[in-house]
């Protein structure tokens, strides 16, 4: 008996030493739950035109469970076309020693990629042209600490200018106005020069650096008995898409009834024809899923470039304007078409 | 009484753990052995049910990838066997294929080729500057191929300008009388199938991508690695889908997936496509129902177990416990403790066991008590032998006696009874207590042949009377009233009745044969120092008359005369005697007493 008392004393003391170690195990394990990363993107907008590239980017990251507040913040720094301020707000970044630089358009990215070289800050480029600026090694493979989404290239001024002899097919002289030494500039050029040197239509170039030179360019143009342009067309380059610019230019083309279009834009009343831009919000999405592999381990540059796709839009109030009847196969191939 | 030397147990266990270790190793065996064989049923059942899920999962992925495909297929055959596109004007043919070509973003490129394959008009979302003729990216033989099948889909290619992997997709198009007419080609960006892949519901943790028959990876959630072109070969699952026929159905195993964590994988190959939808489920969720299933059976093994050995503790100690209470009782008896008795409760062999044991106890105390009070007798007979031996008076004998026997037996009274000197009664010369010296006090006698005193003197027989009341010859005293048993033993020297030992006990059944047996031995020695007493009493009055014989005859052979004799003789006899006067007369022959008087 006294056997038995033994081994009940010995199997009762076994028993609250293990409902004693679980305990203790689940007390550490609770005290060492640590509080969850805490992940701070910069991001840096550099033009407005594609600052839906922000919306969607934070919209898909709270879609992939990053809440802002709980587990990410989000510094949001607005620029545009102002490499000082690209720069300095870029530093600051690095400075804070931020988890992710997100940034966007083409120079912004640039800028991007060789301030925080060194600094092992993985940077996301969205809206940015990578041919020929050499921000990315391949697309496959991009290199150093960078990936992104990137603008679907020169195609997209050569496919602006199809578009734009499809709405005016008689057009011969066709004024292309662009930001002074922009980096997705040449490669655009390059291409429609390619393009219209076959079709016996005459390209004037323009680079401006500021809206008072444009300006200054414009009226010398409407001074004169022949403004010296049948077409506008605006390729992808911060000049189409700043409202400073963009005025300028609308109320010229309103005024000389020349038609214009490429990047879609409705500012006071005046709007281009059409516009063939990537989708900014998309974009943004897309750079939600190239963080959230960031996040997980992978680094920057093995991750390949993703391209977005273009959205066509058509303002068909606008081409009547202009005397323009759009073509039944363009209006079907439009994302848009404003009436 | 000598101890025994103990002998120490030679295994320390104790009963209940004797009997609840077996139990519970038997139950646990049983338990075991059935957790095993659920188990061997359990786990292909499980496996079966998993591979159905799988299936399910993969054919539900399967039709979404085929219908991507197949709805640009139907978009394309409604151009080609609806509008008689081929024979529409140019403007009209450019006409339906920006229609087409607006209608689906997936689509990059429309081609219309005549019966002879010449180009009859294309569009593109590119610009046609830019643009590469897809025709030249693929096979010719898609021309071949249209003419016979009625679909076409060539290898994936990966475009240039974007990384991303493209298809071209042809229909042929024929007239009423089915003769072939010219083809419709298409180039399609697999991008647009990546979203639809990415929104395949694999469980919770799951996930689906598609593969080609060289095992590149052609839609997946994580696009990243579709743009990496990455080959997955190295999976053992599209390994296996690389190797085999493309009629197969679904195929499930575990393996290690693209994430190089254990997966249940899935592969089905897609209809009129060199391609597979592959499914991936951690095997955790994937038989999780299992586990859950399998942990509620283990915990209910477990609780079974426990309430299985509760139960056979129980049941050991419920069997063990009127053997333990009989070694306790039996340890208490070796003890000393002779009145206790074991619980007869229990199994029939328990309890048997216990009446068993109890007959045993009783009989050892009763020998014990029976020793006991033998060694008592013993001793009291020892000790009456040892006063009887020093006591010279009759009296003072029989009161010791009684006194004795009385506190040696706890008896409630005792007291002797003498015959008188008429041997017609008998007469109490001595008892026990109060009551025993007012009897004595006043002069109590019993006639011989009556009453148990009585009887026993008559019939010189002990006389044993365990209940008074069924005696009808009882004689109740009134100073004796608690009397409820009675012995009455004849004090016999040689024939002769002396008188009678008398014992009464309080209860009932209170004496015994063994008292009598006892006080038989009693009486015999008071009947010897009875004999003792009188021989002594009478020797010792013999050898004072011969004493005062002897000095009367010295004195008066002192005497000269006869005058003197005589003087002395009467002096002396009436001193020995105690008598005022004492005459003595003498009568001398008329002789001499003539002579005497001359």
């Amino acid at each position: 008996m006294l056997h038995m008392h033994k081994s009940q004393q010995k199997f009762q003391k076994n028993l609250i030493f293990l409902v004693l170690g679980l305990l203790f195990s689940f007390l550490l394990g609770a005290c060492n739950v640590g509080q969850p990363k805490v992940y701070r993107v910069g991001v840096l907008s550099g033009l407005d035109f594609f600052a839906g590239a922000v919306d969607g980017f934070k919209s898909q990251m709270t879609e992939l469970g990053y809440i802002e507040g709980e587990n990410i913040t989000y510094d949001v720094q607005n620029a545009t076309i102002d490499l000082a301020a690209y720069e300095t707000i870029l530093k600051q970044f690095v400075a804070d020693d931020v988890d992710l630089i997100f940034v966007f358009p083409t120079e912004a990215s640039i800028l991007a990629k060789q301030i925080t070289e060194g600094a092992d800050i993985p940077v996301i480029f969205a809206l940015s042209f990578v041919e020929g600026v050499n921000l990315v090694d391949t697309l496959e493979a991009p290199g150093g600490n960078i990936t992104g989404v990137r603008f679907p290239g020169a195609d997209v001024a050569t496919k602006r200018l199809e578009i734009l002899l499809q709405l005016a097919p008689d057009v011969k002289n066709i004024w292309v106005p662009y930001l002074r030494d922009y980096p997705s500039v040449p490669t655009q050029i390059e291409a429609i020069r390619l393009m219209v040197a076959p079709l016996g239509i005459n390209l004037i170039e323009y680079a401006t650096s500021s809206p008072a030179e444009l300006q200054a360019e414009l009226d010398a143009r409407a001074a004169s008995e022949n403004v010296g342009m049948d077409a506008i067309l605006l390729i992808a380059e911060p000049v189409a898409a700043t409202p400073d610019f963009f005025g300028i230019i609308a109320q010229f083309a309103y005024t000389h009834q020349v038609p214009f279009g490429g990047t879609y834009m409705l500012l006071n009343g005046y709007g281009s024809i059409f516009g063939l831009n990537p989708d900014s919000v998309s974009a943004g999405e897309q750079v939600a899923y190239l963080a959230d592999k960031i996040f997980q381990g992978a680094a920057a540059g093995t991750i390949p470039v993703s391209t977005t796709d273009n959205s066509l839009v058509l303002n068909d109030t606008v081409a009547k304007t202009f005397g323009i009847t759009i073509p039944e196969g363009l209006l079907k191939q439009a994302d848009e078409v404003i009436r | 009484m000598t101890e025994q030397p103990t002998q120490s147990p030679q295994n320390n266990r104790s009963l209940v753990t004797t009997l609840s270790v077996p139990l519970l190793l038997l139950s646990i065996t049983a338990l075991v052995v059935t957790f095993i064989v659920q188990i061997l049923f359990y786990i292909p059942t499980q496996r079966t049910i998993v591979n159905t899920e799988q299936n399910l999962l993969a054919h539900e992925a399967a039709d979404v990838v085929s219908g991507f495909i197949q709805a640009k297929f139907s978009e394309m055959e409604a151009v080609a066997y609806i509008s008689n596109v081929v024979a529409a004007s140019p403007t009209d043919q450019k006409r339906i294929l920006e229609n087409l070509l607006g209608l689906d973003h997936g689509i990059r490129q429309i081609i219309l080729f005549d019966s002879v394959y010449r180009e009859l008009s294309s569009v593109s979302r590119l610009s046609a500057f830019s643009t590469e003729d897809p025709v030249k990216k693929i096979n010719f033989d898609v021309f071949v191929q249209v003419r016979q099948a009625d679909q076409y889909v060539s290898k994936v290619y990966v475009d240039e300008g974007t990384g991303e992997p493209m298809v071209v997709m042809a229909v042929p198009i024929r007239d009423v009388f089915g003769d072939f007419q010219g083809l419709l080609l298409t180039e399609v960006n697999l991008k647009f199938m990546w979203e639809l892949v990415a929104g395949l519901k694999v469980g919770e943790n799951g996930f689906a991508y598609v593969v080609d028959k060289r095992g590149n990876l052609l839609a997946a959630r994580d696009t990243s690695r579709v743009l990496s072109h990455e080959n997955l070969n190295h999976i053992a699952i599209v390994r296996a889908f690389m190797t085999s026929s493309a009629t197969e159905d679904a195929v499930s195993f575990m393996m290690q997936g693209i994430n190089e964590t254990q997966v249940v994988g899935t592969y089905l190959p897609l209809s009129d496509l060199d391609w597979a939808v592959v499914t991936e489920l951690p095997w955790q969720e994937a038989f999780q129902e299992g586990t859950r299933a399998l942990i509620s059976i283990i915990l209910v093994m477990i609780i079974l177990a426990g309430i299985i050995g509760w139960a056979g503790l129980v049941l050991a100690r419920r069997i063990a416990a009127p053997i333990i209470t009989l070694t306790e009782i039996s340890t208490r008896i070796s003890r000393g403790e002779l009145d206790l008795h074991a619980p007869v409760s229990g199994p029939k062999e328990i309890s048997s066991l216990a009446a068993s044991f109890n007959t045993m106890t009783a009989q050892l105390q009763q020998s014990l008590l029976g020793l006991t009070r033998r060694t008592r007798a013993l001793e009291t007979s020892q000790e009456v032998s040892r006063r009887l031996g020093q006591i010279f008076d009759e009296r003072q004998l029989v009161s010791a006696v009684v006194r004795e026997v009385q506190s040696a037996f706890n008896y409630y009274h005792a007291h002797i009874y003498l015959f008188d000197e008429n041997q017609q009664n008998l007469v109490m010369v001595g008892g026990t207590g109060e009551a025993g010296l007012t009897m004595l006090a006043q002069g109590h006698k019993i006639p011989r042949g009556r009453g148990l005193v009585g009887r026993a003197a008559e019939t010189q027989k002990t006389v044993l009377v365990e209940d008074v009341s069924e005696d009808k010859n009882w004689l109740p005293n009134p100073l004796l009233p608690e009397t409820r048993a009675e012995i009455a033993v004849p004090i016999v020297a040689g024939e002769q009745v002396l008188g009678v030992l008398d014992v009464q006990h309080h209860l009932t059944g209170g004496l015994s044969s063994e008292d009598a047996n006892l006080l038989v031995s009693i009486a015999s020695q008071i009947a010897i120092a009875l004999q003792n007493i009188r021989s002594y009493e009478r020797t010792r009055r013999q050898a004072e008359q011969e004493t005062l014989i002897n000095t009367i005859n010295q004195k008066i052979q002192q005497a000269n005369t006869i005058e003197k004799v005589l003087q002395i003789a009467a002096r002396e006899l009436g001193q020995t005697i105690g008598a005022n006067r004492t005459n003595i007369q003498v009568s001398l022959p008329r002789k001499v007493a003539q002579e005497k008087l001359s």
